[in-house]
């Protein structure tokens, strides 16, 4: 599903340039769940805002869905993230003046979704994600993890075919980190492919694999379970 | 995504109370401002525009050639006949004379007295060239009889009550006995022409004779459509050459004005009866002072906008990681204002109610509160629904929609300082326009303070003005004079042709070896005009008590600029012989020092009072100096006396320094107006840096905890957050003192005596700026520094 190759992302000011990714190379695969690990400031979140579509790179390959999209402008990227990107923050980024229903439903309405279709949809996901009860509820009016439900409600009610999750669990208590975790892990087991930027050795756990990075560079790759199912047939064709 | 808009838009109007409130009524104020002021220039540039003919309808203006900078509105009564008779373009002209040059009517129906302001003496053809609605009588030639007269609806009923007036006569001035033949309703009050009464011409004793000479009858002529105004201008000022054979009497040339052009383009235009006078130039600073305060209000929504936008700034991030597009941001915003605009503008329509009333109260205005729910008011509201909408969502919807959703979703978003600057940028053009307001309030106070106190050369309280036009001969008030002035509160009781502030007779100085005559202003009067005034008499004395039935002398009091003007001191003057177009022997017997007869915009002129037999002028009116002491029973006195001696006369009076007065009335208008408008723009820009520094010291809630852990007083951390303001303040003054002065010193050029603008007052009116800006901040900057360091850390 994804396939980046040498990709660089550097920033500059007048006086220093920093690398904030190294010429990096790996490929995520339909249905796969990845884990991406490393010290504070060694490009994680870089990476996870380029693979998301929401900063460019500064050079290499980025191929999504078999479409190389290194040169897309933030139009392009945006058409392309809204129909295919799902997103879970670590400080959850709920709309304050929104209620939990309208929250999940903006995705929705960004795609141009009938309004009938989307009382389906969004209820169904809310459902899904036991949280129906609090539908009418704003954010402010409702625990941490409850808010990281509606978080991960909204990334998936439009049915993406990825999520990016940056450090999900981050702001939670274990109890509520658990349950967000299995949460996307039948995600992922519906299908979902997931990359997940996490401090947490216990979060990667959940994945297929761990990528771990620094200073801008992977450093290794651990698979930890074989991915059962791989329907990505525009990978093979691309490989 | 238009409810859903609204609905974040609704939301957010509740979330942040103060800032919305702060805005609502920054906005609500400057509309409700707004309305009476739209109100005001639609009906000042609507006049005259409901006469059928309006587009071809002109008045014959003068320009005198010895003062080639004036113009009149009135031209000598020759004019109009000469028109229809050599200019084929003329369908009609018709000649205008308001009573007695201006001075009210006395009318005598049945056995009742009325005074009549409004009555003026006309040809039919009037009739051809404005449409009047006649209600009753003869309405297609009403002025068919040469006593003829016709009135309007409100004249019907104050003179006859319900009764029908037709046929009924009218004694104007205990002369002409009119009949009434029509009755048209009322003129719209947007109509330049007022008259209540029209009498015909030819009963007027001023058209027993014709001629090219007294310039007092205003002229009004229909053009045939499809004429060339520029043809026809050139064949009216080719009269002149054709009927004054003598080039020497040819002092004058003659223009036609457009009717759509008197209202608001005859500020300076002498010499015209028309009251209902506009001036575009206060249309225009109306419209100004208007937009400055909706901009000020716009300001106060962008700043407050702007200084939210960096806790807007991650919403707008995560909708656009949502898939919102930059059109649907930039809506989704302008959503944010159009809602509190709309509220504004609801707000603002039922704030209009007592602005109007306000509006109304100090500018003298008649504004009909029916106005308010007219069509005009409605597009007025839509359009500044639209334009706030626009103006003040501006910045936040282009600012905030252009970024990326990552530069967004970072912490500390703020748009590369751009915002920052922006803002002080308003906060300084705000107060820079409110220390403009400051300093003018100040030097129009002191300018019209000094108007009222500044020595005319003559005594105008205590003197009352008596109408005496409608009475046959002087002689007929002996009787009533010689009572008045056995009242002990009577001090002086003088005749004259007209009081100062009323204009005079104009006629030319000559004096032989000098290249050109001098315009000056003649008034007959008698001898107590000189106590009755309080006039100062330099040399020699007042006029003659009492003329001898064969004097043929004509006896001159002149003020100091005529003598000056013919070379000699006041002591030389007396018994001297001057050539004033009175005739051979008029001598000097008195000299007072100059006074100003007009209002202080305008420069002394030469000015002579005159007593002979025969004079050229009548006495129109009575000037009785009183002690007024007991006002209430003197007047009692004078009015039943009056009466007594007098009863086929009204008693019409007025006081001369109220009527003095009145010469400032659109000053004074403007005083109150600009004093209304500075203290608005004052209130809408202070609440826009209340709600700053409310902004301000929520975000510096941390870094003033920090400094307080660190050890700063409460007192200087206030001081902190106040100076980041008053520093931008100080700024606005820097600017808005030249900008100030120079408004003022073209607004005082107006005045022949005017003050000169002290920079100290300058000084002091800028400081107060500065206090009021330093009042409105400090209350969040003390309540700030107040705050418990403790929860102030805990905060973020």
């Amino acid at each position: 599903m994804i396939k980046i190759t040498d990709l660089e992302k550097i920033y500059r000011t007048d006086l220093i340039e920093t690398v904030a990714i190294n010429k990096m190379s790996f490929e995520v695969r339909q249905g796969e769940f990845v884990a991406i690990m490393g010290p504070s400031g060694c490009g994680k979140s870089t990476l996870l805002n380029i693979l998301g579509l929401l900063d460019d790179c500064d050079g290499g390959s980025f191929i999504f869905n078999g479409q190389e999209i290194a040169h897309f402008n933030e139009q392009k990227r945006a058409m392309l993230r809204k129909k295919n990107i799902g997103f879970v923050f670590q400080s959850f980024n709920l709309i304050d003046e929104l209620t939990v229903y309208e929250n999940v439903e903006l995705p929705l309405i960004y795609n141009n979704i009938r309004p009938a279709d989307r009382k389906v949809m969004v209820e169904e996901t809310l459902e899904k994600m036991q949280i129906m009860h609090r539908k009418n509820h704003f954010p402010q009016q409702l625990s941490g993890g409850q808010q990281q439900r509606v978080a991960v409600a909204r990334a998936v009610v439009n049915k993406p075919k990825l999520i990016l999750a940056d450090e999900p669990t981050g702001n939670l208590d274990s109890h509520n980190g658990n349950e967000v975790m299995d949460m996307l892990t039948s995600l992922n087991e519906a299908g979902t492919t997931i990359i997940m930027v996490t401090h947490s050795e216990h979060d990667a756990k959940f994945s297929h694999r761990i990528i771990r990075m620094l200073d801008g560079e992977k450093i290794t790759e651990n698979i930890l379970r074989e991915l059962d199912y791989i329907p990505d047939t525009d990978l093979k064709e691309n490989a | 995504m238009i409810t859903y808009y609204l609905k974040i838009a609704w939301r957010n109007f509740k979330s942040s109370k103060l800032f919305s409130l702060l805005n609502l009524l920054g906005l609500s104020v400057a509309i409700a401002v707004c309305i009476p002021l739209f109100l005001f220039i639609g009906k000042e540039r609507s006049f005259d525009s409901g006469y059928a003919n309006k587009d071809h309808i002109y008045r014959v203006n003068l320009i005198p050639h010895q003062k080639s900078d004036e113009t009149w509105g009135s031209v000598p009564n020759a004019v109009a006949p000469a028109m229809m008779q050599d200019i084929p373009e003329i369908s009609y002209a018709a000649r205008m004379l308001k009573n007695g040059f201006g001075t009210p009517a006395s009318l005598r129906v049945g056995q009742e007295n009325f005074k009549e302001d409004l009555l003026y003496w006309s040809d039919p053809e009037l009739f051809k060239i404005f449409d009047f609605q006649f209600t009753a009588g003869e309405g297609k030639n009403p002025l068919q009889e040469d006593n003829a007269a016709v009135i309007n609806e409100s004249e019907s009923r104050r003179l006859f009550g319900e009764a029908s007036p037709l046929g009924k006569t009218i004694i104007v001035d205990n002369g002409p006995t009119l009949v009434v033949r029509g009755v048209y309703k009322d003129l719209p009050d947007n109509s330049s022409i007022d008259p209540a009464m029209i009498a015909n011409f030819k009963s007027s004793r001023m058209s027993r004779s014709i001629y090219w000479s007294n310039a007092s009858y205003e002229t009004f002529c229909l053009l045939k459509p499809g004429s060339d105004i520029k043809i026809v201008n050139q064949k009216v000022q080719a009269l002149t050459a054709k009927y004054i054979k003598d080039p020497s009497d040819r002092w004058f040339s003659l223009s036609l004005q457009p009717l759509s052009e008197i209202h608001l383009h005859s500020a300076q235009v002498m010499d015209t009866y028309i009251s209902r006078i506009g001036d575009i130039k206060t249309v225009r600073q109306i419209g100004l002072l208007g937009l400055l305060i909706i901009l000020i209000a716009c300001i106060n929504y962008m700043n407050l906008a702007t200084a939210k936008s960096e806790k807007r700034a991650r919403e707008v991030g995560i909708n656009k990681t949502l898939g919102a597009t930059r059109k649907q941001m930039v809506l989704r915003f302008y959503a944010d204002t159009a809602l509190l605009a709309f509220l504004s503008v609801v707000t603002g329509f039922l704030l209009s109610f007592g602005s109007l009333f306000l509006f109304n109260s100090i500018s003298g205005s008649h504004l009909a509160m029916t106005d308010l729910f007219g069509l005009p008011t409605l597009l007025f509201l839509m359009v500044i629904w639209v334009l706030v909408t626009l103006l003040a969502g501006s910045y936040p919807a282009l600012l905030l929609s252009g970024s990326s959703a990552l530069q967004l979703m970072q912490k500390r978003f703020h748009a590369g300082g751009l915002d920052r600057v922006l803002r002080k940028a308003l906060v300084v053009v705000q107060f820079s326009c409110s220390i403009v307001l400051i300093i003018a309030i100040v030097i129009i106070y002191q300018q019209m303070r000094f108007v009222g106190n500044k020595n005319l050369g003559f005594k105008p309280d205590g003197v009352l003005m008596i109408n005496i036009s409608g009475v046959a001969k002087a002689q007929n008030l002996v009787g009533f004079t010689n009572e008045i002035s056995q009242m002990p509160n009577v001090r002086n009781v003088a005749f004259l042709q007209s009081p100062p502030g009323f204009g005079a007779s104009q006629r030319s100085l000559h004096k032989a070896d000098a290249k050109s005559d001098l315009t000056l202003y003649t008034c007959h009067a008698d001898a107590e005009v000189v106590p009755a005034l309080g006039l100062h008499l330099l040399a020699g004395q007042s006029l003659p008590k009492q003329l001898a039935k064969t004097d043929s002398a004509v006896y001159v009091l002149a003020n100091k600029k005529v003598v000056d003007f013919m070379g000699w001191t006041p002591e030389q003057a007396i018994g001297r012989k001057v050539d004033v177009d009175l005739g051979e022997n008029a001598y000097i017997v008195g000299v007072v020092d100059n006074f100003n007869y007009l209002s202080l915009k305008s420069p002394i002129e030469p000015y002579i009072y005159y007593a002979a037999n025969d004079a050229p002028e009548s006495f129109n009116a009575l000037m009785v100096k009183i002690n007024t002491d007991q006002l209430a029973g003197t007047m009692d006195k004078i009015q039943s006396a009056f009466g007594k001696d007098v009863p086929s006369v009204a008693f019409d009076y007025s006081f001369l320094d109220s009527h003095l007065a009145t010469l400032y009335n659109a000053d004074r208008v403007m005083q109150r107006t600009v004093l209304l408008f500075s203290c608005l723009a004052i209130f809408v820009s202070c609440l826009g840096l209340f709600g700053l520094s409310a902004f301000m010291a929520e975000q510096k809630t941390k870094e003033i905890g920090i400094r307080k852990v660190l050890g700063a007083s409460n007192f200087s951390i206030s001081r902190m957050l106040s100076l980041h303001f008053l520093r931008l303040v100080v700024l606005s003054i820097i600017i808005g003192i030249p900008i100030a002065v120079y408004l003022m010193r073209e607004w005082l050029s107006n005045f022949e005596y005017r003050i000169h603008i002290s920079w100290l007052v300058v000084a002091l009116a800028a400081l107060s700026g500065l206090l009021i800006a330093l009042i409105t901040v400090s209350y969040q900057s003390v309540k700030a520094s107040r705050a418990n360091p403790v929860n102030s850390i805990k905060t973020e």
